[in-house]
Order: structure tokens, then C-alpha cells, then sequence
């Protein structure tokens, strides 16, 4: 067991200072967010939140009950959480439920104990009155006071936690926590006013709000929320704003590579949510700037980032080292674990000092489940914690087996099996047991390049990629891989999949 | 050869139709459908597909500058682009 000596997190401005800091300074109230269609300044922002205020008066929306806001990538989803943010609402923070979603008959997802919902909508016109247009404000109808709520201090936020069990669940988090959280994050990447980020990334989950639209705010930064996921509205909206700190995901890093011919320099680029190919970090950071892995959850918020000033092959190979206000340690995995004098490999758990958090969850009635001030949280992560207190993620704790007595890392596999040649994506699925133990089947979804695909000239390769006990049993190539509504690969669904064929 | 415009136009149409994951027939592909959200519906991941598609297929290189939501407006479009790329390359 390591206790990393760590530096408590700072406090950042909370509440009404937030926005009297960003609307009155004057290095910062000129500075813009932005998604293409609408663009505010931190001066312009003042007097809109004061207009929302007017609306939630009519409305009779009041601090005694939270509010559910469904946000989108937008300035008027940014002004939603900024308004809820610095008037002290209890949050409960969801995506903007999309035409396509409302067509395939999606149901939408409002807590029974939020009095209120906001609409922060992204397809109000441009140039009109955005907080005439921008913003819906309307009673749940399917409202029920809820004691369990009523009891918390608050100002809290809840946000959905992807689970794997399909009951509800939020967790919890105060305001002032993400704050000093946002804060760390920067410290840790440097943020400053002059920067100009590009934030791509869901500011409605964790990572967006959390390590993205928070530090964008505490440094007084210009930001752009127009580009999303399509890398030609990307590279659109990258031509217009010319940022030069960008928040974004393993798969966006990959476009990047496939189809961006020139060097395009940033100061700075996150990633985070699932593990970067090694090869992905490698072939960036010549072409486009340090690229900083960042470890965090919905729980927990940013945990760990790795620094533009650490050498390059230390962000290769880590998330970093954990934020302010961070502990990690790790619980031993076992003796036949691969590590080196001084690392330790194990189950990574987490500690945060202030505020107390928990989960909401919806069984019969809404229900809380506390977690004490200063526990260690599970992450469920598998992770190497290094000398350096440096921290390699190496995947879910979960998602390990043993064979031939050796520990086999899903995440280590399915990393060298993306390597070969047509292989765009592999997970690891077991099925069964075999010689050397949990019986290991590779799925592969086939890249653009990989046309004729053969399974055995997969798994041929794989010989020469792993030590034998790592090689997988059988590999199946697939069109498709099933999906959460997160966008990351539904193991179950495979699991489930792969042992019914 | 110079390829005219409708035989590009053909060849992007089978690219979309026989290379992309996607599932569109022949009679989907009006040339002048945009190729997002309400149009076709192609989304970012099969975007990356069809840029590397065109540039295998044609042997071209799409630079930077045509990398946009203008040229991949449509098909109509994207098969504008080729052929000045085609041209360019010829020269």
C-alpha cells in the first residue's frame, strides 16, 4: 500500500463570484464562448442570467427542489450551467435529448424529485434572443418531493454514472467540489486567459463539464463548443476559432491522424474516456502538440493528468500524476504481477478530501447510498502506480484472467491485437476455459484497411505480438461492435453474443 | 483518361454503397442530399471511412484545405473536388 503525499486542492471562486469575477474583469469580460451559431462575452453573459432568473420566477422554479437541466453542446447549455452554477441550484445535469433519439421513441429521463426542468437547446436561431429562444423552462409534471433530498446541504450536482445494471443511478457531487476540481485541472494543464479552448467533448457528462467547461471558466478562457465529434465540423470550426488547447477523445485522435495531411500545432490536447493507443499518442504529438491523458470519472472528477511539462515518453506511457486534493493508491492484485522495484500493481482506489459523496438510486423510490468524508473509493480500475507517483491505467479490474498463472490485462491484448494490420478494433471477451485457463476469444471490428480480414492470420500475428499465455484462443471478426449509449463497446451485450453463437 | 463528372459521381456512389458500413442502397444516393444528421445520416466514424475510401480508391490526396463541411455538403459536391484533385495531379 502507497499514500502518495499530495497537495490540497484549491478553492476556487463558487457561486455568484464566478460570474461577478468573469463579467467584471477586465483581462476576461470581453473573452467569448462561442458554438458558431451563437457567441456571448463573460460581459454579455451577466445580464442573460439575470433574464433566467426572471423566467424562473414566473415559473416558480425555487432552490428548495433540484432542477433537472437537459443540456446541449451550445452557448445556451453553457449559460444553463453557469446560471444553475452561480445561483446555487441543485443540479441534475442530462444530454439534450436529440430529434432522432425523440423519434426512435427514446424515453426521456427526469428524476421524479426534480420540480423543474430546463431546456438548454442548441437549435435556437442564430442571431436571435437567445434567452428568449435559447432556453425551456417548464414544471415536471411527474414531480414528488423526495425526504431523502431534503436533507442535503447542497448546492450538490448529480450526474448519471454509465452503470452496467440499467437502474438509475446519479451520483453526487457539491458544487464547490468540481469547482476546486476544475481548479486543479488548471493548475495541472496551465490554463490561462489567453488560451483558447476547443471543447468537442459533452459538457453534460463528466469529462466536458468537469475537466473541460469548469477549467475553461476559472481561467477567464475563451471557448468553442460548435465542433463535436464530426472531425470536418472539427476542422470548420478549428479554422475559425483557432484554439490552441483542445479537449478530446481516443477517436477523435485517430481522425486527426487518418485524415489531417498538415502539422497542426496546439500548446496542448487533452484525451480521456477510453485508453489512447500507444501508437495514436506517439503519432500525435509530433504533428499536433503534447497530448495529456487524463484519468477521471463521474464519481470522482478529474483524477489524474499528465503535465505539458512532463518529458514526452512519460505522458506516453501514464495519466499523469494524481490533481490536488487527489490520493490513489492501490490495492495488491497479487505476487505473480509483473512490477518493478518500487511500483505497485493493483486495484486502484481513490480518496478526495471535501464534501460527502454518495449515489442516488431509483429502486422502488429514490434512495441514497452515502460514501463517508475521506473513504477510498473503488474505481474499479486495474492500474500500475509508479516510483515517480506517476499512474498507469491499465484497464478494468474486471477485465483481467488469469492464465498459465500469469496475470493476462484485457486492455494490454486488445492493445497489441489493434496493431495488426486491418484490426480498427479488438475486445477481448472469455468464454469458457481452456489449457492455460479462462479461454480467450478476440472480436475484431475490421478497419477500412481491412478488407478480407482472416481470422487465423490474425491470431497468426498475435504470435508474434504477445507471450504465448496472452495469445487469444479463437479471433471472430465482426462489422460491428454493440454499443452503450455512452458510445463505449457493451461488453455484456458481446459477452453475451459470443456465447450464444 | 479524364474521368468526367458523372463517372466520378458513380464511383463515390459505389464507394458509399458496396465499401461504407453503412446501410444505403443506390436509389438512397441523390447527389444532392446533404450527407449528415437529417440527409443520409452518415456519422463521424464512417466520415473518416469515406475520406480514406475516396483517397485509396481514386488515388488522390484530399489536402487540408478540402477537408470541410462545404466539400462533403453532398455528393454532387465531394465529386467536384475529386475531379479537381484528379486534374491537379495530372498536371
Amino acid at each position: 500500500m502507497n499514500n502518495l503525499s499530495h497537495r490540497p486542492a484549491p478553492q476556487a471562486p463558487g457561486g455568484p463570484a464566478l460570474v461577478r469575477w468573469l463579467s467584471t474583469d477586465p483581462a476576461i469580460r470581453d473573452r467569448s464562448v462561442t458554438d458558431g451559431r451563437h457567441t456571448v462575452s463573460y460581459a454579455g453573459m451577466a445580464p442573460l442570467l439575470d433574464r433566467l432568473d426572471t423566467r424562473f420566477a414566473r415559473c416558480g422554479v425555487s432552490r428548495r427542489h433540484p432542477v433537472a437541466v437537459e443540456c446541449s453542446q451550445s452557448v445556451a447549455g453553457a449559460l444553463a450551467l453557469l446560471h444553475l452554477l452561480s445561483r446555487e441550484y441543485d443540479v441534475v445535469l442530462l444530454p439534450e435529448l436529440g430529434e432522432s433519439s425523440k423519434e426512435s421513441g427514446t424515453p426521456r429521463f427526469i428524476p421524479s424529485f426534480c420540480s423543474h426542468v430546463v431546456t438548454a437547446s442548441g437549435r435556437a436561431q442564430p442571431g436571435g434572443d437567445l434567452a428568449a429562444d435559447g432556453f425551456d423552462v417548464a414544471a415536471n409534471e411527474a414531480f414528488v418531493e423526495e425526504p431523502v433530498i431534503a436533507g442535503f446541504r447542497g448546492p450538490d450536482l448529480y450526474l448519471r454514472t454509465s452503470g452496467s445494471t440499467g437502474v438509475p443511478k446519479l451520483t453526487r457531487m457539491s458544487h464547490q467540489k468540481w469547482l476546486n476540481n476544475g481548479l486543479a485541472c488548471v493548475e495541472r494543464w496551465q490554463l490561462t486567459g489567453g488560451d483558447r479552448l476547443s471543447v468537442p467533448v459533452p459538457i453534460f457528462h463528466s469529462y466536458g463539464f468537469g475537466a473541460a467547461f469548469l477549467p475553461g471558466l476559472l481561467a477567464g478562457a475563451a471557448m468553442d463548443f460548435g465542433s463535436g465529434g464530426n472531425i470536418l465540423r472539427y476542422l470548420d470550426r478549428e479554422e475559425l476559432f483557432q484554439p490552441n488547447v483542445a479537449f478530446l477523445t481516443p477517436a477523435l485522435c485517430d481522425m486527426f491522424l487518418a485524415v489531417r495531411k498538415a502539422p497542426r500545432f496546439y500548446r496542448l490536447a487533452v484525451t480521456a474516456g477510453d485508453k489512447v493507443k500507444r501508437e495514436t499518442m506517439a503519432g500525435f504529438e509530433p504533428r499536433f502538440g503534447p497530448l495529456l491523458n487524463l484519468y477521471g470519472s463521474a464519481e470522482m472528477g478529474a483524477v489524474s493528468a499528465a503535465s505539458p511539462d512532463d518529458p514526452p515518453d512519460r505522458r506516453l506511457a501514464t495519466a499523469g500524476y494524481p490533481l490536488a486534493g487527489i490520493e490513489l493508491r492501490v490495492e495488491a492484485a497479487g505476487a505473480d504481477v509483473e512490477a518493478a522495484a518500487g511500483e505497485q500493481v493493483g486495484r486502484l482506489q481513490c480518496r478526495q478530501k471535501n464534501g460527502s459523496d454518495g449515489y442516488l438510486i431509483l429502486d422502488e423510490r429514490w434512495r441514497f447510498e452515502p460514501r463517508g468524508d475521506g473513504e477510498w473509493f473503488e474505481t474499479g480500475d486495474l492500474a500500475r502506480l509508479r516510483a515517480d507517483g506517476y499512474v498507469e491505467v491499465l484497464g478494468r479490474s474486471g477485465l483481467s484472467v488469469k492464465r498459465d498463472g500469469l496475470l493476462v490485462v484485457f486492455a494490454d491484448v486488445e492493445a497489441a491485437v489493434e496493431r495488426v494490420e486491418g484490426v480498427q478494433r479488438a475486445i477481448l471477451v472469455a468464454a469458457g476455459e481452456s489449457r492455460r485457463g479462462s479461454r480467450l476469444i478476440a472480436v475484431c471490428l475490421a478497419g477500412p484497411a481491412g478488407e478480407g480480414l482472416r481470422p487465423d492470420a490474425v491470431r497468426q500475428r498475435c504470435f508474434e505480438l504477445l507471450p504465448r499465455y496472452a495469445v487469444p484462443d479463437e479471433v471472430v471478426i465482426v462489422d460491428a461492435l454493440p454499443q452503450l449509449p455512452s458510445g463505449k463497446v457493451d461488453r455484456r451485450a458481446l459477452r453475451d453474443l459470443i456465447a450464444r453463437s | 483518361m479524364e474521368m468526367t463528372s458523372d463517372q466520378v459521381l458513380e464511383r463515390v456512389k459505389r464507394i458509399v454503397v458496396e465499401d461504407l458500413d453503412v446501410n444505403l442502397g443506390y436509389d438512397d444516393l441523390d447527389e444532392t442530399v446533404p450527407l449528415f444528421e437529417e440527409g443520409l445520416g452518415l456519422d463521424s466514424v464512417i466520415v473518416v471511412e469515406l475520406i480514406s475510401f475516396i483517397e485509396k480508391r481514386f488515388d488522390i490526396e484530399l489536402g487540408d484545405d478540402a477537408l470541410n463541411m462545404e466539400t462533403f455538403k453532398d455528393l454532387r459536391s465531394i465529386a467536384r473536388v475529386i475531379r479537381e484533385q484528379l486534374a491537379r495531379q495530372q498536371v
